[in-house]
């Protein structure tokens, strides 16, 4: 990507923003993925399911998000071929305590900054 | 009577779940020493989670086979029982590779709770028999018979299918229906919201359900990711008891806590355990958002009643931390 060929948000539709990272696989995912906004981050995640380099994705701006968004997330690392992972970044401390509240955060290829595995 | 040896009822497949009454430190320890290790010499997982007495007592008669066994204080092994729960499968899942079962010894810290919470723990007792039935969790129940009422006690025969009494298994003659013994432990019917409550209705908007909310709460001293939380486990209430009914949404304070209810007049719970199964990530469950929810709150009370249904969640406001 560069400054020439400027590429849009991924998904935005007032609630959700989804814009690409500049320097790495992934995307930012700001404000709230709910039963409205969940098609955006599953199309992001789908986006990136077939390449090859790890995946990174910045929550920092995620204001809300429902069990069945956290299961796209947990879903799509899973699906990572062998050896590639999703990190989760600027994980607000509230998806921690979700993550952790399904026996989740452990999931093969789901890196969440901040905890340990 | 039957008399199973440790190693032929490990060939039982399902969960076991047994309970073991013990009156002095030799009678635990004539119980659970075999249990464990039998255990460890299969090459089973083995966790003790029970109280500090007793760990320091397994620990003294295990010598060196006490570094393979995992230990866990009872009382900080999930602090209510839908993280007890959360305990045991966290366990479970982190030992796929177990040879065999996955060997449990779960003793519960019945001492000093209130009425509610003793019944909300033999509630618990009695589901794990639904929710880990399918699983290779072998669980022994310890109770000791020199503290516990004994209402505690004979309780723990309806919710245990067996008894381990030395190193006998003997089936429990009072074992009852999981869900009916549960059912029947609910307590009295929840009271109304009072008037001063904060009212929505409810109808599918799911962004003017979280600001009202989180504006309740914050009202009330909810801040912080106690409130994001909060919002997250009104908001997962809501969309699993309306689906596409309308609801109404009550908000209102007591000492130390917010409480929100969520209540449909016409409709009542698919699942005798709403929100108790722990949830898979391929396999969706309508109520896995209500498993989040308990959870994430003090407590989690559903009831239906006159053909409607209510889910009332409580979140702690005041509570100093250590």
């Amino acid at each position: 990507m560069t400054a020439a060929s400027p590429i849009g948000p991924l998904y935005d539709d007032g609630l959700l923003r989804i814009t690409w990272l500049p320097h790495v696989t992934g995307f930012r995912v700001e404000g709230t993925v709910d039963v409205t906004s969940r098609s955006g981050l599953d199309a992001a995640l789908a986006a990136v399911q077939q390449g090859t380099a790890d995946v990174h994705v910045d929550l920092s701006g995620l204001e809300f998000i429902d069990m069945e968004g956290l299961r796209l997330i947990v879903r799509a690392a899973r699906d990572f071929s062998e050896g590639r992972l999703l990190f989760l970044e600027g994980v607000p401390s509230y998806i921690h305590t979700l993550l952790n509240a399904v026996n989740w955060d452990d999931t093969p290829g789901l890196r969440c900054e901040g905890m340990s595995g | 009577m039957t008399t199973d040896t440790p190693a032929s009822t490990t060939d039982q497949p399902g969960f076991l779940h047994q309970g073991c009454l013990y009156g002095s430190d030799d009678e635990f320890l004539a119980a659970a020493v075999p249990f464990v290790t039998g255990g460890l010499a299969g090459g089973e997982a083995v966790l003790a989670a029970t109280t500090s007495a007793n760990l320091d007592l397994l620990r003294d008669a295990l010598g060196q086979r006490a570094h393979d066994l995992d230990f866990a204080e009872a009382a900080y092994f999930g602090r209510r029982p839908p993280q007890r729960v959360a305990a045991f499968d966290r366990y479970l899942k982190a030992h796929p590779t177990s040879a065999g079962r996955v060997r449990i010894l779960a003793e519960s810290a019945w001492v000093g709770r209130s009425e509610p919470e003793i019944r909300a723990w033999k509630q618990m007792e009695a589901r794990l028999n639904l929710i880990f039935a399918d699983t290779r969790i072998w669980m022994i129940c310890p109770y000791d018979t020199r503290i516990l009422r004994p209402e505690i006690l004979a309780d723990a025969g309806r919710t245990h299918p067996s008894w381990v009494i030395g190193g006998d298994t003997l089936p429990s003659a009072v074992y009852a229906d999981p869900a009916a013994f549960a059912a029947g432990l609910d307590g009295p019917p929840l009271p109304q919201p009072p008037a001063a409550a904060a009212e929505l209705t409810f109808a599918g908007d799911l962004a003017g359900l979280r600001r009202f909310v989180a504006g309740a709460a914050a009202a009330h001293g909810l801040t912080g990711d106690h409130a994001a939380l909060f919002v997250i486990a009104a908001a997962e209430a809501a969309a699993y008891i309306c689906q596409d009914a309308k609801a109404t949404v009550a908000i209102w304070d007591r000492p130390g806590a917010v409480v929100c209810d969520i209540s449909q007049p016409a409709g009542g719970f698919a699942d005798p355990l709403p929100g108790w199964w722990p949830p898979e990530p391929e396999r969706p469950r309508a109520d896995d958002g209500l498993w989040l929810a308990r959870q994430v709150c003090e407590r989690v009370e559903t009831r239906c009643a006159d053909g409607g249904a209510t889910i009332r969640l409580h979140a702690a406001t005041r509570h100093a931390l250590a």
